[in-house]
């Protein structure tokens, strides 16, 4: 076969251990673990919403360049609860897609990829604040067990919003 | 030269005081391995890592835990001068040890999990981001002298 120009070939292991590295997929068990662990979590989602963007905003405050249209951005005012309840509630829409994320996140991967415009790297940021929310309000039951599921499927989730990146 | 606050002073200090090196190295380790089990590559001498409860109960990770925690402890006591109070540490981990220092921020993540699990709402977010200020530094130092 004639050789065309333009860059050379990944070596293909290279290719699947990053591949490897992204998209481990959940087992049964974790699902269960997903869906058993959220179902607690549902009540209380405001609370999980506010800790979750109040923190990911203070902590890390480069995050706030995405809000600076709002007026208080600060822990616990009125407009991170009503936006960390939207980020909640779409987490566990997304335990509902479980079986088919990136099918089911398609028009938020389009809304994060094409209007907002969030860089990746912050649903990193967003999922420890998440995990760290979890961890304060559900001590007993965010095991090691469940915290490996939950990082596993809050990762999935990163990889289908930003499926229609580029 | 990293400066601290008063206030990111008394929060990091309170995580400590409040902090059962015992139960919390080990829990934090615990977590490190099962959420990234890439990193139980580090503990091939270590013997049985087989789920949660096996290393919950596993005498050598309880050990390390403490030692892990009695390093961070080190950083405590010399917050003015992390970097060169860690560059044997940093040498360590880079040449005995081997670790790839991305390895830092997955148990590093870990601990804040198991700080924010025991203290509650008492880890407010002032005191999360003096914290999280004091890992990065922590890792900073720790990754410095690898080459």
């Amino acid at each position: 076969m004639p050789t065309k120009g333009g860059p050379p070939a990944e070596p293909t292991d290279k290719i699947l251990f990053t591949a490897n590295r992204v998209t481990m997929s959940l087992t049964a068990k974790d699902k269960l673990a997903v869906k058993t662990f959220f179902d607690k979590v549902a009540p209380k989602a405001e609370e999980i919403g506010n800790e979750t963007l109040s923190r990911t905003l203070f902590v890390y405050p480069q995050t706030k360049t995405y809000f600076a249209h709002w007026a208080d951005l600060s822990p616990g005012s009125p407009q991170v609860k009503k936006h960390g309840l939207t980020v909640v509630n779409g987490v566990l829409n997304a335990v509902g897609l479980i079986d088919d994320l990136k099918g089911g996140l398609l028009t938020l991967s389009e809304l994060h990829a094409f209007m907002l415009r969030v860089d990746p790297a912050n649903f990193k940021i967003i999922n420890h604040n998440l995990l760290v929310a979890l961890a304060l309000m559900f001590p007993d039951d965010f095991t090691p067990e469940v915290h490996v599921s939950v990082d596993k499927f809050l990762a999935l989730l990163s990889l289908a919003l930003s499926e229609k990146y580029r | 030269m990293v400066k601290w606050t008063a206030e990111e002073r008394a929060a990091i200090q309170g995580v400590f005081a409040k902090l059962d090196y015992e139960s919390v190295g080990v829990e934090s380790l615990t977590r490190c391995l099962v959420v990234y089990p890439w990193t139980q590559r580090y503990f091939g001498g270590f013997g049985n890592l087989y789920n949660a409860e096996a290393i919950m109960a596993n005498p050598k990770i309880a050990a390390h835990g403490i030692v892990v925690l009695q390093g961070l402890e080190k950083a405590l006591k010399n917050m003015d001068n992390i970097k060169n109070t860690f560059t044997a540490l940093s040498e360590l981990h880079s040449e005995k040890l081997q670790v790839d220092p991305g390895n830092f921020q997955l148990l590093a993540d870990c601990l804040t999990v198991v700080i924010a699990r025991r203290m509650r709402t008492d880890f407010t977010p002032d005191v999360q981001a003096a914290w999280q200020k004091f890992l990065c530094v922590v890792i900073s130092a720790l990754t410095r002298q690898y080459y």
